[in-house]
């Protein structure tokens, strides 16, 4: 270390023992606020009380904050802000919407709006229960849309009744090519031999026995028909 | 949080629901006046169904019955299960039902005519006739059955020592050869339908 360098922090050590001095004085506004502000103390209760007052611009003709009775008017709005405070926190206990039932001149509600808005803005809802909440509003509130939801799905049924009805009698090419295979009624001669006639007595139950089972035959082919088995 | 409110008349006048609802209605009777107008086209060729073999099948357990009381020897039983397939309820008229039906009227004929009803017998036969129009063997024998109840009448007169027994007899004759013409239809149509083009 050179002597020059040597002088210099005998200086900056001079400078700083005067500072130190200065602001244990209280002689200086600007160390009187970097003391409070690096070790702020505690207030006196009438003293935060008028500070309070002054911020929310009661009592801001007073020239200080020197500890003064508060008036009997002052004392009267206080209580009333408490009453309506402990009501707000009674209301807000219960929740924290809007009710829409409520007087139009209740002057709690308007407060619980602005309330929850700023409860939402400090710390918003995840947008699931946001939306579960909607789902349950709309289904609660919207019992006048139920009518018209009802009247739009019957609608729709009776559409698609109406479409299953004219695809069925409409069935523009595959009904048409059911009804063409399907055995029509007919004459039973062709059962018989032509060449060799009834017998003149006798032989009627053989008859019906072949016309019979010849049309249970051609009803099964119907109905395979039907059912779409060719 | 104050929020315009629509009253009922402008909620719903003009609304896409109440215009979305009007074009179903109009889509919905379109639809059904559409079908109704097809579904009158014309009648549907009449097909083998469940009621025609039901029916069939009626008349082929009524023909059993009346074979075991003939073997019986009781005329009057089959007479009667015979007179359910004539008498008794009907499919839709379809050519097997005439066809069926007329041959029960000719078994009744036959049946009453044993029984000396001849008359009875007679007017089964006309009405038997009268169903079955067409040329099949079904109308051929029902005027063989004309003839055997003419010539049980014969018989019947000739036994008896009454007058008649000879037209009978002739009647009968005019009739197995109205029967014979008849096969004769029914083997000429047979041979055109299956003769080569």
């Amino acid at each position: 270390m050179s002597a020059s360098e040597t002088h210099d922090e005998e200086v900056e050590l001079a400078e700083g023992a005067e500072g130190a001095d200065v602001a244990a004085s209280d002689a200086s506004p600007m160390a009187h606020a970097l003391r409070a502000a690096s070790a702020p103390g505690t207030l006196a209760e009438d003293v935060n009380e008028r500070l309070l007052r002054a911020a929310l611009g009661v009592s801001t003709d007073h020239p200080s904050f020197e500890a003064q009775p508060l008036a009997p008017a002052e004392l009267a709005a206080d209580m009333e802000e408490q009453a309506r405070a402990a009501a707000l926190r009674d209301r807000l206990a219960r929740a924290w919407v809007v009710d829409p039932e409520a007087e139009p001149d209740d002057p709690t509600e308007p407060l619980v709006e602005i309330a929850a808005a700023l409860r939402l803005a400090a710390h918003p809802r995840p947008l699931d229960q946001l939306a579960a909440e909607r789902t349950l509003a709309r289904g609660g509130l919207g019992r006048r849309h139920a009518g018209r939801a009802r009247l739009a799905w019957g609608a729709a049924l009776v559409t698609a009744a109406a479409a299953a009805i004219a695809l069925f009698r409409f069935a523009p090419v595959g009904h048409a090519d059911v009804e063409a295979t399907l055995v029509p009624a007919r004459s039973t001669q062709e059962l018989f031999d032509p060449a060799e006639p009834f017998p003149r007595e006798g032989g009627a139950s053989d008859r019906i026995d072949r016309i019979s089972a010849a049309r249970r035959g051609d009803l099964r082919q119907n109905r395979f028909a039907r059912w779409g088995i060719r | 949080m104050i929020r315009p409110r629509r009253t009922a008349r402008e909620g719903t006048k003009g609304s896409p629901l109440r215009r979305l609802l009007g074009l179903w209605g109009v889509v919905v009777a379109l639809l059904v006046a559409g079908s109704g107008l097809l579904g009158c086209e014309g009648e549907a060729e009449v097909v083998v169904d469940p009621a025609l073999v039901a029916f069939l099948s009626k008349a082929r357990a009524a023909h059993h019955r009346a074979d075991l009381a003939e073997r019986a020897g009781d005329l009057e039983v089959a007479t009667g299960a015979v007179s359910a397939i004539v008498d008794g309820p009907r499919p839709p008229t379809t050519p097997e039902v005439v066809e069926v039906v007329s041959d029960a009227l000719a078994r009744r004929a036959d049946l009453k005519s044993r029984r000396g009803d001849l008359d009875g017998a007679d007017a089964d036969v006309d009405a038997g006739l009268a169903l079955a129009v067409e040329v099949t063997h079904f109308r051929g024998h029902l005027f063989e059955v004309r003839g055997l109840v003419a010539e049980r009448r014969a018989e019947r007169l000739e036994r008896a020592g009454e007058p008649g027994a000879e037209a009978a007899r002739e009647r009968a004759i005019r009739a197995y050869e109205e029967a014979i013409d008849v096969q004769d239809e029914v083997i000429r149509a047979a041979l055109e339908s299956t003769a080569p083009r």
